[in-house]
């Protein structure tokens, strides 16, 4: 939202505010380049920008980096799907009907601020150590954005809008599926961009702790058991999830603005 | 509703894939293979092994490269972990058959009834220059004795490292209780070291060599000698479970790792061969790090040494028999 105020405040086309976006990550770049080339920082640490970036372009070519990467990719996808099926028919539960979100706030309170990775031997002893260990516990991370997100647009739904519909004899569904569900699906949208973001840096963080030898984790595990630490291939590793969560928020962004235009108006801010 | 047609087929097709993913996983996880009468009369021909990127666990990429698991007729598949913690959960579920670990670690989980633990065979012990406490070429540390009141890492607090460093510590006249432990990372020793929030570092191969050809470290003392000397680190285990139905299998296993140790007493082409396969040590790095020693037999003494020393330091709540829990040295 800070992007969209500043660039109502400074009208800009499309195009220069891409422009300005790469020239800030060329001048990062060049800081990283400058910052090694110097050795201001041991270049052992950290290695030069256009290093990275080489190793970043052959890592594509390299078969091993796809197989971890595949791995990778399915289990935040599968996480992410699957806290998404879960989250979003219980956010409208809970959001909806007030006396079961008080029997569980209690539970639902203790458990949200758990920190999936240490579940990891209780889940690796429950269900096994292989995708599933990793699903459930993206899962896990994931859920909560959804949940609430879920929840407080339930909360913000127009009553007057709900009180017409069932002075005109619809049930309790027919309110939900007409008018709650449409009006809260952007809160709900923002969730789940949200939930992918921790679902990816969850993936990651569980591959490198619980790998089992699959994943882009594992990769960075390997690169940084080395004598001496491959720092070119964890940064570039590191490059190439970063580029990965960017590419799949402006994504979602792009698809949030063009599926809830009317929410977007709303708020006054429809670029 | 603005969702499309198109939009709830996706959402009903991934649930439905991951439900077919979930449904796979598990099922691999049951099936188990019946006795059959295969080759020698193993009761199981085909094992899954955890190891660990280090080298101690070269003796199964030795046996495998060198088709010692194939004359016993054994097909070995080894699953590279992080760490070994992260293979005990693999075992008691089954998902493996059995793994590469420290005993120190083993014994705790023994002892605290994690698993019933079961010795497949010996793995590693530790030779001398393997491990090394060092110091940094302008460190005040010139004598084990200077060590008192200063600080060193080890991967694991209250493990293998304490332990044989307390006991070496004691025949140098320095008092154990006087050093300061903390667990350091693998990966952070150097910039830790290096920015003084260690003194002295525990050291394993391949960084020995490495500090000491790349930042002139000076060794101070080595935790496997005097009374550690040859100190057994790590072996292959099982759970006692396991063993019982597969007695043929464990003893098939184990002639090949004590066969595989054997071919490496002195031939450092077949271990240096093999390690780029499961750690990140490359030829060249490979053809100059001391190796520790692999077991080619099974000695309950020399590993009730470590038991004794764990009840001596009070991390097992009661004596261990070792001999009770190793297999039987079967000859090849």
């Amino acid at each position: 939202m800070s992007t969209q105020t500043l660039a109502r405040a400074r009208p800009a086309t499309a195009a220069t505010r891409w422009r300005r976006r790469a020239a800030g990550a060329l001048a990062f770049a060049a800081l990283i380049e400058l910052l090694s080339r110097t050795e201001l920082v041991d270049p052992q640490y950290l290695p030069p920008a256009t290093e990275i970036l080489g190793r970043a372009v052959t890592l594509m070519s390299d078969p091993a980096f796809h197989a971890h990467a595949l791995t990778t990719l399915l289990s935040w996808g599968a996480g992410l799907g699957l806290a998404t099926v879960i989250a979003i028919p219980l956010g409208l539960v809970l959001g909806s009907v007030p006396i079961i979100d008080a029997a569980t706030r209690t539970v639902v309170e203790f458990l949200r601020p758990i920190p999936s990775v240490a579940l990891i031997p209780l889940v690796s002893l429950m269900i096994g150590t292989g995708l599933q260990l990793r699903v459930t516990l993206v899962v896990y991370a994931s859920l909560w954005p959804i949940l609430y997100n879920t929840m407080y647009g339930l909360r913000g739904v127009d009553p007057l809008a709900k009180e017409s519909l069932r002075s005109y004899g619809f049930g309790p569904p027919a309110v939900l599926m007409r008018v709650s569900l449409p009006s809260s699906a952007p809160f709900i949208a923002t969730g789940f961009r949200l939930a992918a973001g921790v679902a990816l840096i969850l993936t990651v963080i569980i591959e490198l702790l619980a790998g089992r030898g699959e994943g882009i984790g594992v990769f960075t595990f390997f690169a940084s058991i080395a004598v001496p630490a491959r720092m070119t291939d964890i940064l570039a590793t590191a490059l190439w999830v970063g580029l990965f969560g960017v590419l799949v928020n402006a994504v979602l962004v792009a698809a949030e603005r063009r599926a809830f235009r009317w929410h977007h108006a709303r708020l006054g801010d429809a670029g | 509703m603005r969702l499309g047609r198109p939009a709830r087929a996706a959402v009903i097709g991934l649930a439905l894939t991951l439900g077919a993913v979930a449904c796979s996983t598990s099922g691999s996880t049951t099936a188990s293979a019946p006795p059959s009468a295969s080759a020698g009369g193993l009761e199981k021909t085909k094992i899954k092994v955890a190891t660990l990127p280090a080298i101690d666990s070269a003796a199964i990429y030795v046996a495998i490269d060198q088709k010692l698991f194939e004359k016993e007729g054994l097909e070995v598949t080894p699953q590279v972990v992080q760490a070994a913690p992260e293979a005990i959960p693999m075992l008691v579920k089954g998902e493996i058959d059995a793994m590469f670990g420290n005993y120190v670690s083993m014994f705790q989980a023994h002892d605290k009834q994690a698993l019933k633990l079961r010795i497949l065979a010996e793995g590693s012990r530790a030779a001398p220059d393997s491990l090394s406490i060092m110091a940094l070429p302008n460190s005040p540390i010139k004598t084990p004795k200077d060590l008192e009141g200063k600080t060193i890492n080890v991967n694991v607090l209250h493990n293998f490292q304490e332990l044989a460093l307390t006991q070496v510590l004691k025949a140098n006249n320095v008092d154990p209780a006087k050093i300061k432990y903390v667990q350091v990372t693998f990966q952070n020793i150097m910039p830790s070291w290096k920015g003084g929030q260690i003194d002295a570092a525990y050291l394993g191969e391949p960084m020995v060599t490495a500090a000491t050809s790349s930042m002139g470290a000076r060794k101070i003392l080595d935790p496997a000698s005097g009374p550690a000397a040859e100190f057994p680190i790590s072996g292959y285990v099982s759970t006692q479970e396991w063993y019982d139905k597969n007695p043929k299998t464990a003893a098939a296993f184990q002639r090949a790792i004590h066969n595989a140790a054997k071919l490496m007493e002195n031939n450092r082409e077949v271990v240096a061969k093999v390690l780029p396969n499961f750690t990140q040590i490359d030829a060249a790095t490979a053809a100059t790090v001391t190796f520790p020693y692999f077991s080619s037999n099974d000695n309950p003494v020399r590993l009730q040494r470590v038991a004794d020393w764990m009840l001596e330091a009070k991390w097992l709540s009661k004596a261990i028999d070792v001999k009770s829990l190793m297999s039987p040295t079967t000859n090849g």
